[in-house]
């Protein structure tokens, strides 16, 4: 029987789309048991329909305040009036001036009575993610006698404009507001009609006045994330590593080299672009309305555009597996075949830019192996483009320096279908990757410490 | 005066919480999506073969149409669901390959067992679980066929 461990690494993934969450044991790294990682059911108790992903979403309704998957579902009810939900929180938190993008008020279509600042409805949302988390822990048997020994973190992509201190030290007061939060409104936050504005109003005053006092959390880049679950538990951990993240928004690519028991950010090897999985959405939707010539006027396209945005994930993910995608609208199939994509102008401009930046990462990462007398360099993908062909096709091509192996990383690491799981883990490890990473590695990877 | 404090969440009893099965339940609920869409595409498809059965067939191209188009449809749908809880093929349509009972499955079974069979359709696994063998006919082996 497996003794209980003295204290947990407890790592967020404060998505884009969706948060998650997951603990596992803090000497996982030099004990690692795969049955011991903790996905945790963050949306159990706001009833989402994957219990494992909670959406990133927060909805200023008349009267209350909606968090989650009934922030989504009002603001869907509610589309044609132009309300819409607060999301992409996390595309927000990278702005250049961060102090005033959050001291802004949200725009009327989000917050009608002017009464939230952004930086409000972001500390509401992580008092809605801090309770998700306790309910899940409090739910699991392998946590709940843990007793607080919760080492937390919370992951992040590497900041773009520098000053990653001062950038974690006001997230950090903000998860510390949270906490404050989280303990004055409680489980009303799951409540289907929400919270009322008052309430949320008074529970940020008062949370504001206290501080949270002495709440303690690190941060791991995501790149270190993925390094974690992919070299855990091999007999020889990557200690030069390449991580392409293809997300919704960016594509970064991202290098690390072991430097004592720490993993250290190449930062000459970072490149981020702009283009990702949402726009190559926005080609196929494109696509699409091209395979489509009798949607002649403008509003017969744009309602084969509304129709798509809910399914233009597994139709991608379709084109890519099977090289081409069906999509039914008014009585008609239209097929996209891949190739259709492959002949795009934006879509070869996209993978020749990629192309370039993974090079650019290589040369670095394998400059770095070759200085520190190493033979090969890890290649892994992360992200919802992770397992896209022209992303794999990529990882799996020969170093160009002969003496040096490149070895591409499976998406889904070969423990994640440990008998533990009976087969259940693997097929949604891609989206709880980056939380399980960070809790599995040990505190001297983090970039910034409690 | 200060605000008034939630309550901390409860705690289950233990027993009534398996992870694996909520990871499992959690794999379905993306599923279930494109679960609902091949069903759909299935009615529609029953529909296809019936007009196709019809006596006096009007326009025979109009229902060869739909009918692809409902098994394209219906294909890709059942992929997905396969996709996203986790099972793969095992072996492809027309590859040969040794016999092993444990993976192939004879369409006609006869008294003694082939050395070699080609696959007539890919079975499925789930991790290192075989679902389904794949079907397969006697082949003859490659020596055999020069």
């Amino acid at each position: 029987m497996n003794a209980e461990p003295e204290s947990w690494n407890l790592c967020v993934d404060f998505g884009t789309a969706c948060s998650k969450a997951a603990a596992a044991p803090s000497n996982a790294w030099s004990h690692f048991k795969p049955e011991m990682v903790r996905p945790l059911a963050v949306g159990a108790a706001s009833r989402a329909g994957n219990a494992f992903l909670l959406d990133s979403a927060i909805f200023v309704d008349d009267e209350s305040v909606l968090f989650g998957p009934d922030a989504v579902r009002r603001a869907e009810e509610l589309e044609s009036s132009k309300r819409q939900a607060l999301r992409s929180f996390k595309t927000l938190l990278s702005a250049p001036d961060l102090e005033r993008a959050l001291n802004t008020s949200a725009t009327h279509s989000i917050d009608p009575h002017r009464a939230f600042r952004l930086r409000d409805l972001i500390v509401l949302y992580l008092a809605f993610l801090a309770r998700s988390v306790d309910q899940a822990v409090a739910a699991d048997p392998a946590l709940n006698g843990a007793g607080g020994r919760f080492n937390r973190r919370y992951a992040s992509p590497a900041w773009r404009g520098g000053g990653g201190a001062a950038l974690h030290a006001m997230l950090v007061r903000m998860f510390a507001e949270a906490q404050a939060v989280q303990a004055i409104l409680g489980d009303a936050m799951f409540a289907r009609g929400g919270v009322s504005l008052e309430a949320a109003r008074r529970a940020l005053a008062s949370a504001a006045a206290e501080q949270a006092r002495g709440w303690r959390m690190g941060m791991m880049f995501e790149a270190t994330a993925a390094a974690a679950y992919s070299s855990i538990g091999l007999e020889s951990s990557a200690a030069h590593l390449i991580v392409v993240d293809v997300g919704a928004g960016t594509t970064d690519i991202a290098a690390l080299a072991r430097a004592d028991a720490a993993l250290e950010e190449l930062k000459a090897a970072r490149v981020t672009l702009t283009r990702a999985g949402d726009f190559i959405d926005r080609l196929l939707l494109n696509l699409a309305i091209e395979g489509a010539p009798s949607l002649k006027t403008p509003a017969q396209q744009a309602e084969l555009w509304r129709s798509l945005t809910h399914s233009i994930r597994d139709i991608k993910e379709s084109l890519f597996s099977e090289k081409r995608a069906a999509i039914r609208h008014d009585g008609r199939t239209i097929v996209i075949a891949l190739k259709d994509l492959e002949r795009d102008k934006d879509y070869k401009q996209f993978l020749k830019m990629l192309a370039q930046a993974y090079e650019h990462g290589l040369d670095v990462v394998l400059g770095r192996a070759a200085n520190d007398g190493e033979g090969q360099v890890d290649a892994i993908a992360v992200g919802g483009g992770a397992a896209a062909p022209f992303v794999q096709d990529m990882l799996k091509r020969k170093s160009k320096s002969g003496k040096l192996r490149i070895a591409a990383r499976p998406a889904t690491p070969h423990w994640a279908h440990a008998p533990a799981f009976g087969g259940n883990l693997a097929p949604i490890f891609p989206q709880l990757a980056i939380a399980i990473g960070g809790a599995l590695a040990p505190g001297s990877m983090l970039a910034e410490r409690p | 005066m200060p605000e008034a404090r939630a309550a901390k969440p409860s705690r289950p009893a233990r027993g009534d919480f398996n992870l694996a099965d909520m990871l499992g339940q959690a794999g379905w609920a993306e599923a279930d999506r494109a679960l609902a869409r091949a069903l759909m595409e299935l009615h529609a498809l029953e529909q296809a073969v019936d007009a196709a059965k019809a006596p006096r067939q009007s326009e025979p191209d109009a229902n060869a149409d739909a009918l692809e188009a409902c098994a394209v449809m219906l294909r890709q749908s059942l992929l997905q669901v396969a996709r996203k809880r986790g099972l793969s093929p095992l072996g492809a349509a027309g590859a040969r390959e040794p016999f092993d009972h444990r993976r192939h499955e004879l369409m006609k079974p006869g008294a003694r067992s082939p050395a070699m069979v080609k696959i007539a359709a890919p079975g499925w696994m789930r991790g290192d679980d075989i679902l389904a063998k794949a079907l397969a006919v006697p082949a003859r082996s490659r020596s055999a066929r020069k």
